[in-house]
């Protein structure tokens, strides 16, 4: 169970070898891509930013937690730090288990999860030149 | 804080109504307390245009003495004193439509503590009319008369058990002087321009920092909907802080 940044690129196969286990007879994996719109908004890249340590930390408590809570014989994320281009995979879970059930609620679990609290942020660069952090504008719609 | 602000006691022995009513009775010649509902009260002006907050309530002011200006007054406001009133008074310029402090934070009106001129009251009721809540978006739009302002704590306002304590260890005179590190990510660290700054700081609570940052570097963030992390772990925005802690500011994450 291992949840990890990188900063190069994904390479999914190597995560789906990692969870292989001959008592695991289903697996499941998510990739999260860089989408080319968001809100209407053209998108030409995205940059990730992570407080390294605690983000670690933190998506390993949360891989570990729901592993445990759905009988998981194995599972790697790895979410990426840096600036990525349209179609690169952002982040990559692989999850192994005995039956397919678990394998697909874990693997929406830990997306889900992930994303509500682990310290990483993101900034969409748009076709325009423009560029925002994404949720920012959000919470400064208010900020007084 | 899910409680009524009015009724908790911070100094002098009085609750923040009773210490309200104190102070404006010092500068005003009428005290009035807004409520939501007829009380059978004397002196309070019942809300005229439905439960819409503070926006509401200086309409409805406005609404009963339409000739009368109104120094409308937040009732959590423990560390303002008399000296603040009477300074908002004695600089009172009623050729505009409105005299207040600007905030420490972001420069913009602090409409809780405020005079409100007869001459503000068309654009009060249309703002009510139109449906908008915020006093502080109508009174940037007025023509004001903004006074510098006092600093972050004379208009600190009680939001979060956090804010209580800051407030209360000024009133205490019990904050200790403390050395920590801030490192900051992502917007944050645009916004401040730096990657991690040893700052010396007074507040007890990483709030209390957050609300120094925001005044630094005029951050257009609010601790609602953020995390705060000491130490590289994740902790309460009341966390004692001590020397050499370090504090990191988490606001809303988008990771996936």
């Amino acid at each position: 169970m291992s949840f990890k940044l990188s900063d190069t690129p994904i390479d999914p196969r190597a995560l789906c070898d990692e969870v292989r286990d001959p008592s695991a007879g289903g697996f499941a994996s998510f990739e999260g891509w860089v989408r080319n719109h968001h809100q209407g908004l053209d998108v030409a890249s995205l940059e990730y930013e992570a407080f390294p340590a605690l983000a670690e930390k933190e998506g390993q408590r949360i891989v570990e937690e729901i592993c445990k809570k759905y009988a998981i014989v194995s599972a790697r994320c790895v979410h990426r730090t840096g600036h990525l281009q349209i179609g690169e995979i952002a982040i990559c879970i692989a999850v192994s288990a005995a039956h397919r059930d678990a394998a697909f609620d874990a693997c929406r679990a830990i997306i889900d999860s992930i994303k509500s609290t682990v310290p990483i942020w993101k900034k969409e660069h748009y076709t325009d030149g423009t560029s925002v952090w994404v949720k920012c504008h959000a919470c400064a719609e208010h900020g007084h | 804080m899910g409680e009524d602000k009015s009724a908790l006691v911070f100094r002098d022995g009085l609750t923040q109504k009773k210490r309200g009513i104190k102070l404006l009775e010092s500068v005003c010649d009428k005290v009035y307390i807004s409520t939501r509902e007829d009380t059978g009260a004397e002196n309070t002006i019942i809300d005229a245009f439905g439960e819409i907050g503070p926006l509401g309530a200086i309409a409805s002011a406005q609404h009963a003495q339409p000739d009368s200006s109104w120094l409308v007054l937040a009732c959590d406001l423990p560390l303002l004193d008399e000296s603040h009133l009477q300074q908002l008074v004695n600089s009172r310029d009623d050729s505009h439509e409105a005299t207040y402090f600007a905030s420490a934070t972001d420069g913009f009106p602090e409409p809780l503590c405020t005079i409100w001129e007869p001459s503000s009251g068309t654009i009060v009721r249309a703002a009510v009319d139109a449906g908008k809540r915020c006093p502080r978006s109508v009174l940037k739009n007025l023509n004001g008369h903004a006074l510098p302002s006092p600093g972050l704590w004379p208009l600190a306002n009680i939001n979060t058990e956090a804010d209580a304590l800051e407030i209360r260890a000024r009133l205490n005179q019990s904050t200790t002087v403390k050395k920590i590190t801030v490192t900051y990510f992502a917007q944050l660290r645009e916004l401040t321009g730096t990657g991690s700054e040893s700052i010396e700081t007074d507040s007890e609570t990483p709030a209390g920092v957050f609300e120094e940052i925001r005044a630094k570097y005029s951050i257009p963030l609010k601790r609602k909907g953020m995390m705060v992390a000491v130490n590289g772990d994740f902790t309460d925005w009341t966390h004692p802080l001590a020397e050499g802690e370090e504090v990191v500011f988490i606001p809303p994450v988008a990771g996936g």
